[in-house]
């Protein structure tokens, strides 16, 4: 049942990053920082899975200078926010009939 | 986890880590999205609830001294009591762009750009807005009870019109929208409440408005899950 699901995403931290840059919208970017503060992760984890999701071009990586300071803003490709949608469509699918399933049983 | 995985040999390393991300099933799918929206809106909500919640205090002890000394004072508030009004209001000026400012951190983008000019809004709004009652004063050469009502009427005006602007940047906000129907219905009302009792009104109802509006957005951003309706603002 959930082998359909986008492999990407349907992990516990990918699937929680690409909520929250579909909730920040595409177009808009969020920086490394406030995006591990809104996750609670490590540093280390978060960059690991941006990664692996920009390896997908599900999200674009830009780093910048603010003052002195380095900074990395994140934003949803337009891919990203279409799998994203995709993978929401297909959860309600898969939960819908696991219900059915479990009513006619 | 990470100081525990960094002792293990490297497979058994890589295998807890991904035992850690796997999704047992949809439903925890969807439990994780729903969370994560939950804290997303808290986040989001909580600058303006917090700048809410500032503007009911500054209105209550900003109105209230001016309904207390007008009481004392034969109906008009004395100078200190308007330095003290002041001083409240200015309190309230840089709270709220403190706020606006750390809301607005980490982001970047059109939504930033219009969280600005809708903070900006603000500032030119009461400015442009009181300027307008001082020249109405002077020009029409009101009295004491007729000018509490003009400054009272026009400042309230003033937030249910920015309140309605604001509530239109999103999608749409229930305790937003009801707080501009308070809001414009107090205008009127104040119209007909002059000294001591148009101070209280304000301090009571303007003040509680805002309050009410700071829990209503607390309330309302503890429910949003997976539906997530509301971009950065």
């Amino acid at each position: 049942m959930s082998s359909e699901l986008d492999p990407i995403i349907h992990a516990t931290s990918r699937l929680r990053i690409m909520t929250v840059l579909s909730r920040v919208g595409q177009g808009e970017e969020i920086s490394f920082e406030r995006l591990r503060q809104l996750l609670n992760m490590t540093p280390g984890n978060l960059s690991v899975h941006l990664s692996k999701l920009e390896g997908a071009r599900y999200l674009k990586q830009s780093k910048t200078f603010e003052g002195r300071k380095p900074i990395t803003y994140i934003t949803l490709s337009a891919k990203g926010a279409a799998a994203y949608q995709e993978y929401l469509e297909q959860l309600t699918r898969l939960l819908s009939g696991a219900d059915s399933d479990s009513l006619r049983s | 986890m990470s100081d525990k995985t960094s002792q293990l040999p490297a497979h058994r390393a890589q295998s807890d880590q991904a035992e850690a991300e796997a999704i047992e099933n949809p439903a925890q799918a969807l439990g994780l999205v729903n969370e994560q929206n939950r804290r997303v809106s808290s986040m989001l909500a909580s600058g303006s609830q917090r700048i809410c919640l500032v503007w009911g205090l500054v209105w209550m002890v900003a109105y209230l001294t001016l309904a207390v000394s007008s009481l004392l004072n034969h109906a008009v508030p004395s100078l200190w009591a308007f330095l003290l009004y002041g001083l409240a209001i200015m309190v309230g000026v840089v709270l709220s762009i403190v706020l606006g400012v750390r809301t607005g951190s980490g982001f970047r983008g059109e939504s930033n750009i219009r969280g600005t000019a809708f903070g900006w809004s603000w500032i030119l709004a009461f400015i442009f807005g009181m300027s307008m009652c001082t020249v109405m004063v002077t020009h029409f050469g009101l009295q004491d009870w007729q000018i509490s009502m003009l400054y009272n009427s026009v400042a309230v005006l003033i937030v249910g019109i920015q309140y309605m602007a604001g509530s239109s940047l999103g999608s749409f906000d229930l305790p937003m929208f009801l707080c501009v129907v308070f809001m414009l219905l107090l205008c009127v009302v104040t119209l007909f409440l002059a000294g001591t009792v148009g101070y209280l009104v304000m301090a009571l109802l303007g003040g509680g408005c805002f309050l009410a509006l700071a829990l209503l957005t607390y309330r309302a951003n503890r429910v949003r899950g997976v539906r997530g309706d509301e971009h950065v603002v």
